[in-house]
């Protein structure tokens, strides 16, 4: 009997001590991760907007080295200059934002949140066709179908530019309809007044505009999918809503916070924080600070857009320093396709953005992929614009004494679509297909935005130049570039290359719109050639990512040749 | 001897010999005693006029009755199992240089794959048993300790390229002097009782306090306590005739590819064979002594006095004893290991206790108790990729130090500021880190047992057993302000509290099923359930106040994180064995185990397995007392087990971020997003089958012994973290798509050359040989590789039909015939399309142990071949391509033509530079030139022992005392990696998991040597 018992105060003890906890079969959910169902659409867009930045930036990786603007250092030829996997980054951001808008949309609609649903379809929009203009044929119409899908098929980037264009319109509706009460309205971060209140008719305005460079990238094929590019150019030119001012441009802006979260410019991060950042192209300084063979700052942009460490002397640029001055310059630098568009005097620029001249900033050449040597505090830095970099005179910034707390603390922009751009576009349809206007006087509104952005888009720094001699220079400039224009022996070939040339430098920032350029008209024509002679083919798009070759069997042959659809110029890049 | 039984066949009473032999029994003259042992034949003695009967025990050969333990804690006789069981004895383990109770098994059971990560102390150990069998899940064994699942995870902050080696494997935390015996249970056929758990083999441990086996005498202590030296196992070869530089130019570069030290006057050398002060460009603020100064252009010992001789101490005490019906025992240890670096300590304290206690009423109940202080600094082992690393890395740079860089004359720190300073600005002094940086772990564990057991009758028990172990890993990781990763200091504390409650509840019983013991049946049923679960916070702080001070509050960002988990898996099991006249055994046995976080129609899954075991020897008249063949026994048996997922892995939930972006108007943005990962609510567990077969023999006298097992084990449904193509929206998802497959051979021989006789001279030698060929099958529908470890762009893969793991990256670009492509700069063409560069697996392992013994000397060593398997260098390309070794010391003004092709198919001339050759051609830029057969041979061991001869102890209180001098991998040679880099690759730089084969300057491997004395009394 005794036995018994214990054996029974055993068994109980068996199912008190934890017994039942250890046999509860129903534990699927995750305690520590947020229910789906939670998913709200405000937050959602929180997510949605601060990694458009992010998926520019990544995309600024491949096409601000392929345009110059950036030294491509990753590789000495286009063969290995970049591999798949450098573009895996870029493509994961683009379709898990993607991916979060689709989510997110039934409850938008549920709640009647319009404004939400129309501004992330027009990020929705942009991404796309980013991702079109970069890559060619992309997933669009299976995309996002999770288990439904996952391997979706690639559709032709004109579908997806007639997809998409489709869908601008319909966040056009969304946003005229909006009238949600404000507590539904989203916190708007491009956009928003000081209470982060958005502006339904900026983001309109910007629908239509995204419209207008869809049509003007297609404007040498004259149509995509059922859109004829003439009559709908015309039309939006007519309804005359497209960004023409600094408060409609599309950009995003970047905080000073340094740590948790860093808030930054990524740019500022990467060059004012740690010292070794990446390089800009010398190109790039080569053609604002030199090509057009003037006295330095000759264009008010210039100390704006890049801050230089250290004057260059024969003193500070040692064989340790700057390897390069010991290297013979490549004889194939010297070809005339790669002088100056203004002054044939003037070669193409090798080792640093003046070789000879006292005013030259240290960057690196196209394709110099050798080792890093004490450059540290002679590389010249991304300045105020668009990072929220230094301005002034020479001092070395990027230092770990120094580090992260110099210039504008990185309160830069990521610009996507600027007033400016628009007036190049404007001028470059006026000029080929004779819509809208003067091309001369848009080429002039382009590059007076573009100053005026450059100079005025954060109040005024100590160190940057009174407003009274920006405006001098200002007029001195657009005189230049205009005498250019109106020479009477300029082609309308040369008219465009000087349009599309201006609008590279007022890209500064943004790969996207000058690989796009670059693409279709082929200037500017004399961009810094590799150092390597021959580099093998110029990437006509980028390379599919590792993540969706290795994932995704619908996914196309992997050539650097490939091309997007409107991409019909022909013309031989390097 | 002790522990003989004798029992008095007249009046069926019993007893045992005690500790001495000594024993007393009731018999009168004309009764006949029977005196058994096992392994011994039962000799009969009939009771003559004599108080005193002493018979001398034969040795039985046909009966070997070997006992070893196996799963549920069954105790079996070894011939009646149909799958392999190795036993390793506390010898093999105990008092050994290596605190690490697994690292000290390598190479000592076939078929079991131990593998340090690097020769620190309280680095992580892998180990993967008849290969791996998983594709992303674990496939590290269970350890069960005293019948009891026992957590073994090696929880790291982060990854490998955080330096996630550096993390500990928490059977670390067992005491190698306080464990009895370890059995290894290596097929499905073994393990299926243990369920999923078991399916990647199961390590039973058996410590002392667990062992409830009747202790002799009243009352035993014994003391060990050991001292060894650690040290790294070899430094590279250093030449000494050229210095940092490029082009034979003086140059701050990393490489050593500049002039020689005889050159004067020349690329940046002055006529006086000196070059500027490498610190003059600091400037006047930070070092005035150093401007304008200049230094001799002379080689330096710059790497030899960064590492130190580290001592590991280790105190044992045991005491043991029995009462009436009780047997007690209590064990201290006590480990403190400093390693070939300074800040890297290992300390641990082990104490525990169990008894066990036979009630009046039929009940047992015993108990164990262990608790167990470890505390571990290691500076951080983040990865290295050649120029520097990512995350703070204490190996990442030291070895390739220029030559001509005066590493321990000049200061490593600026004495204004406290931040590193070194010859350029983007490569922290590795002596800074030293001093300013670590990663520790600290770990505080309870774990034990409480069992009753109740006899219904003599032939049948019903047992209840709960079990638990919980331990709390708190971790610290930080870096002083003023390094180069990360200038302004961080910290990263964590804490992991992990939990196992255990319950099982059996009915056991083993009977003769008639009366002349021709048929028996023994067996098991069961219902365990286990509860798993942790719970995990860490906090981040960034941006150091005040230099040097690590507490939270002295920093200004913040950054908390936190998780749980739990999960519950309730199996019901089952086993029989049927013998026959004992001498053949059919063993069934199944389990259906269920999982509490699949859906319900997917969670449970049955298993079942099946083997036999015949012993010839013992069935055939022939056979019986063979002068040839001693013993010989066959065994057969099929297996299976499952493979449950992580939980949480069919429904996601969100993703957020709190504080993702301050803007400069207006409040700080929190996100919320869905989840990159895609649930899977089809998830099923994953189903491994085997079969095996065996073959045990003894022959000539006992002299070769055979153990030997074939197995070919499949797996399906292999459950792998798939990554999706980002355009359906998600990156990855848990798939049950994969197969793979392991067949291997597994050999364990021993033979007595040389057999002693009273006290003489004696010889054995013992071998191991172990082969596993893994195949992967299929990876799911279009999938061609997997990314397993690694980086997605140079690492370990899955791939159809081939070798579990082998390594990608990219290669030489090659022609149609296959010829090398060189470039129009000298240099080959890279082809950066994933090429199959490496097989990390081995294609055979075997291990030689030889153990001469003259009297009470015992001398014994240990050789370990491992053929092929191949292993990406870093440390190998870091040392060629900046030129530092002896390997490229050679005329460094020739120039020279690679071999290959160019472009347009002709044989290449151009002509490259000695730095051009070295620099662009070692590994660097293309991964295929990194990879090298680890092909090495090593002396695992190498010992001499004495034990004091009883008579000399006789009038000490002493029962034994010995004294051994051991020394661990005191010589290596890995024949194809270019001789002076001395290299060892026996590292594991991807951490304890499911890669191998790469070698990324995480921590190069120890030797360690030193004596140990034992006393029992």
């Amino acid at each position: 009997m005794k036995n018994k018992i214990f054996s029974l105060f055993l068994l109980a003890l068996v199912f008190t001590v934890g017994g039942c906890e250890t046999f509860d079969l129903d534990q699927l959910d995750n305690p520590s991760t947020l229910p789906k169902e939670q998913l709200d659409p405000i937050s959602a867009f929180n997510y949605v907007q601060l990694t458009l930045p992010d998926f520019v930036d990544s995309n600024n990786g491949f096409t601000q080295r392929a345009i110059r603007q950036m030294a491509m250092t990753g590789g000495n030829t286009y063969d290995n200059a970049f591999t798949p996997i450098d573009f895996d980054s870029n493509w994961t951001t683009a379709y898990l934002i993607l991916n979060t808008i689709k989510t997110m949309e039934p409850k938008a609609i549920a709640n009647d949140q319009k404004f939400i649903l129309g501004a992330a379809k027009i990020i929705r929009c942009y991404i796309f066709m980013t991702l079109a203009d970069t890559y060619g044929d992309i997933p669009y119409s299976d995309a996002l179908q999770g288990n439904l899908n996952p391997r979706p098929k690639y559709d032709n980037s004109e579908s997806v530019y007639a997809g998409i264009y489709d869908e601008l319109n319909q966040a056009i509706a969304y946003l005229a309809a909006s009238s949600e009460a404000v507590n539904l309205q989203p916190r708007d971060l491009y956009y928003g007044n000081s209470e982060g209140k958005g502006d339904t008719s900026k983001w309109i305005t910007l629908a239509k505009t995204l419209k207008f460079k869809m049509l003007y990238n297609a404007s040498r094929i004259g149509h995509f999918g059922g859109v004829d590019v003439n009559s709908q150019l015309t039309l939006l030119l007519q309804e005359n809503d497209l960004i023409k001012t600094a408060e409609q441009d599309f950009a995003f802006k970047y905080g000073t916070e340094r740590d948790v979260p860093n808030s930054r410019h990524p740019l500022y991060n990467d060059q004012y924080e740690f010292g070794t950042g990446a390089y800009i192209a010398n190109y790039f300084f080569w053609t604002v600070s030199k090509e057009k063979n003037k006295p330095a700052k000759f264009d008010p942009r210039e100390e704006f857009y890049f801050f230089r460490q250290a004057n260059l002397t024969s003193g500070n640029t040692t064989s340790q320093s700057l390897p390069c001055k010991t290297i013979a310059r490549p004889p194939h630098y010297n070809d005339e396709a790669y002088q100056s568009f203004y002054s044939t005097a003037l070669k193409a620029p090798y080792c640093t953005s003046d070789e000879v001249g006292g005013n030259a900033y240290l960057g690196r050449d196209h394709g110099d992929r050798s080792g890093l040597p004490q450059d540290d505090g002679l590389r010249s830095l991304v300045g105020i614009y668009p990072a929220g970099g230094a301005i002034g005179a020479p001092t070395v910034v990027n230092n770990s004494a120094n580090a992260g707390l110099k210039g504008a603390l990185g309160q830069g922009i990521m610009p996507m679509l600027l007033s400016s751009y628009v007036s190049f576009m404007k001028a470059e349809v006026a000029l080929t297909l004779g819509l809208g206007g003067d091309p001369a006087a848009l080429l002039e509104e382009g590059i007076r935005n573009s100053v005026s952005k450059t100079t005025t888009f954060l109040p005024a720094q100590t160190g940057a130049p009174d407003p009274a001699i920006t405006a001098t220079k200002t007029n001195t400039y657009v005189a230049f570039v205009l005498g250019v224009y109106n020479d009477p022996l300029a082609t309308p070939a040369k008219k465009l290359e000087l349009i599309v040339k201006e609008y590279y430098i007022a890209a500064w920032g943004n790969g996207v719109e000058p690989y796009n350029n670059y693409r279709r008209t082929g200037y500017p024509s004399n961009l810094q050639p590799t150092l390597e002679e021959n580099p093998g083919p110029f990437f006509y798009t980028a390379l599919y990512p590792y993540v969706s070759v290795n994932n995704n069997p619908n996914v196309p042959s992997n050539v650097r040749t490939k091309k997007v659809f409107w991409d019909v110029s022909g013309i031989t890049l390097h | 001897m002790p522990t003989v039984n004798v029992v008095n066949k007249s009046t069926k009473a019993s007893t045992q010999t005690d500790f001495d032999g000594k024993y007393s029994i009731k018999a009168k003259a004309g009764d006949v005693l029977v005196f058994s042992f096992v392994g011994y034949t039962d000799t009969n003695v009939t009771v003559g006029a004599s108080n005193v009967v002493n018979p001398v025990l034969k040795t039985d050969a046909q009966q070997l009755g070997e006992v070893v333990v196996t799963s549920q804690g069954i105790k079996k006789e070894k011939k009646a199992l149909g799958y392999a069981v190795t036993t390793i004895k506390s010898e093999e383990f105990a008092s050994k240089p290596s605190t690490d109770v697994v690292r000290a098994l390598t190479g000592k059971a076939p078929g079991v794959n131990i593998q340090q990560t690097s020769g620190l102390s309280g680095s992580g150990t892998n180990i993967i048993i008849r290969g791996y069998s998983s594709i992303t899940g674990s496939n590290q064994p269970l350890f069960v300790v005293d019948g009891v699942p026992f957590n073994s995870d090696t929880n790291s902050d982060g990854n490998f390229v955080e330096g996630a080696t550096n993390a500990s494997s928490r059977f670390l935390d067992l005491d190698p002097n306080n464990i009895e015996s370890i059995s290894i249970l290596k097929g499905l056929s073994a393990t299926t009782l243990y369920g999923s758990a078991g399916s990647k083999g199961v390590v039973l441990v058996t410590t002392k306090s667990g062992n409830t086996k009747d202790v002799n005498k009243k009352m035993e202590v014994s003391v060990s306590q050991s001292l060894y030296m650690t040290e790294i196992s070899g430094l590279p070869d250093y030449q000494n005739s050229y210095g940092v530089g490029n082009e034979l130019e003086y140059r701050t570069t990393f490489g050593n590819w500049g002039p020689s030290f005889n050159t004067r006057g020349e690329g940046g050398i002055g006529q006086d064979g000196t070059v500027i002060h490498p610190y003059s460009y600091y400037g006047t603020s930070v070092f005035p002594e150093f401007v304008d100064q200049r230094v001799k252009w002379a080689p330096q010992d710059n790497v030899k006095p960064f590492f130190r001789t580290g001592y590991v101490n280790t105190t044992s005490v045991s005491l043991s004893g029995r009462g009436e019906s009780t047997s007690y025992n209590v064990n201290v240890g006590n480990t403190s290991d400093s390693g070939f670096i300074e800040n890297n300590n290992y300390k641990r304290l082990n104490l525990s206790s169990g008894g066990s206690t036979k009630l009046g009423n039929g009940i047992t109940l015993s108990t164990s108790l262990n608790y167990i202080k470890t505390d571990k600094t290691a500076p951080p082992t983040g990865y290295g990729y050649g120029s520097g690393a990512i995350t703070p890395s204490i190996f990442a740079t030291i070895l390739y130090t220029p030559r001509s860089f005066d590493l321990f004359g000049l200061p490593y720190e600026n004495p204004n500021t406290h931040e590193s300073v070194y010859y350029r600005t983007d490569i922290t002094n590795p002596r800074w880190l030293l001093k300013n940086a670590s990663d520790d772990e600290h770990v505080r564990r309870f774990f034990g047992n409480f069992s009753a057991l109740y006899d219904i009758n003599s032939w049948s028990n019903v047992s209840y057993r709960l079990a638990m172990d919980n331990y709390t890993q708190a971790k610290r990781y930080y870096i002083n302000r003023g390094g180069v990763q990360t200038p302004r200091g961080y910290m990263r504390t964590t804490n992991n509290e992990n939990t196992v409650f255990d319950h099982t509840f059996s009915y056991n019983f083993n009977k003769e099923l008639d009366k002349a013991a021709t048929w028996n049946l023994d067996g098991t049923i069961g219902v365990n359930s286990r509860l798993e679960a942790y719970d995990y916070t860490a906090l981040e702080s960034f941006n150091q106040f005040v230099y040097g001070f690590q507490e939270h509050q002295n920093f200004q960002n913040h950054l908390g994180y936190s998780e749980k988990q739990s999960f519950n898996k309730v199996g019901v099991y089952g086993s029989v064995t049927l013998g026959y006249k004992k001498y053949v055994y059919l063993n069934l046995q199944a389990r259906n185990d269920y999982f509490s976080s699949l859906l319900k129609e997917n969670r449970s899954l049955f298993y079942p397995s099946a083997s036999v075991s015949f012993v010839p020897t013992d069935a055939f008249s022939v056979l019986k007392n063979n002068k040839y063949v001693n013993y010989l026994k066959l065994r057969i048996g099929y297996g299976s087990s499952a493979g449950f997922p992580p939980p949480y892995q069919t429904n996601i939930g969100l993703y957020e971020q709190t504080s993702a972006f301050t803007p400069t108007v207006g409040e700080t943005v929190n996100i919320v997003r869905p989840d990159s990962q895609l649930g899977n609510p089809n998830l099923k567990p994953e189903l491994y089958k085997e079969i095996e077969f065996g073959l045990e023999a003894k022959f000539f006298d006992n002299r070769l012994g055979i153990d030997f097992s074939v197995y070919n084990k499949k797996s399906k449904d292999l459950i792998i973290q798939a990554d999706l193509a980002p355009e359906n929206g998600n990156i990855v998802q848990a798939q049950n798509v994969s197969e793979i497959s392991n067949k291997g051979i597994e050999l364990g021989v021993s033979l007595g050359i040389i057999v002693p006789k009273e006290d003489g001279f004696g010889w054995n030698l013992s071998g191991t040989f172990t082969k596993n060929r893994n195949i992967v099958g299929t990876l799911g529908l279009g999938v061609d590789k997997i990314a397993i470890a690694g980086f997605t762009n140079r690492g370990n893969f899955a791939i159809p039909g081939r070798p579990y793991g082998v390594i990608m990256g990219s290669s030489i670009l090659r022609d149609a015939n296959g010829n090398y492509i060189v470039g129009s700069d000298g240099n080959y063409v890279v082809n950066n399309d994933l090429t199959e560069i490496g097989d990390p697996n081995a294609d055979w392992k075997s291990t030689i142990i030889n153990e001469i013994s003259y009297k009470n000397l015992t001398f014994g060593f240990q050789f370990e071949y491992q053929r092929g398997g191949d292993i990406y260098s870093n440390t190998a390309n870091a040392l060629l391509s900046r030129g530092v070794t002896e390997d490229t010391n050679f005329d460094r003004n020739a120039t020279f033509v690679l071999p290959g092709v160019s472009a347009n198919g002709n044989i290449n001339t151009v002509q490259i530079s000695s730095t051009q050759y070295g620099f662009n051609n070692s590994g660097f830029f293309i991964d295929e030139q990194s990879v090298y057969d680890a092909t090495n041979l090593r002396l695992r061991e190498v010992s001499l022992s004495y034990s004091l001869p009883k008579r000399m102890l006789e009038k000490t209180p002493f029962g034994k005392i010995s004294i051994a001098v051991t020394g661990q991998n005191m010589w290596y040679k890995a024949f194809n990696f270019p001789k002076h880099l001395n290299f060892d690759p026996e590292v594991m730089s991807l951490g304890v998991g499911n890669g191998q084969g790469f070698d990324y300057l995480t921590g190069p491997s120890a030797k360690r040597y030193g004596f140990n004395i034992n006393l029992t009394f």
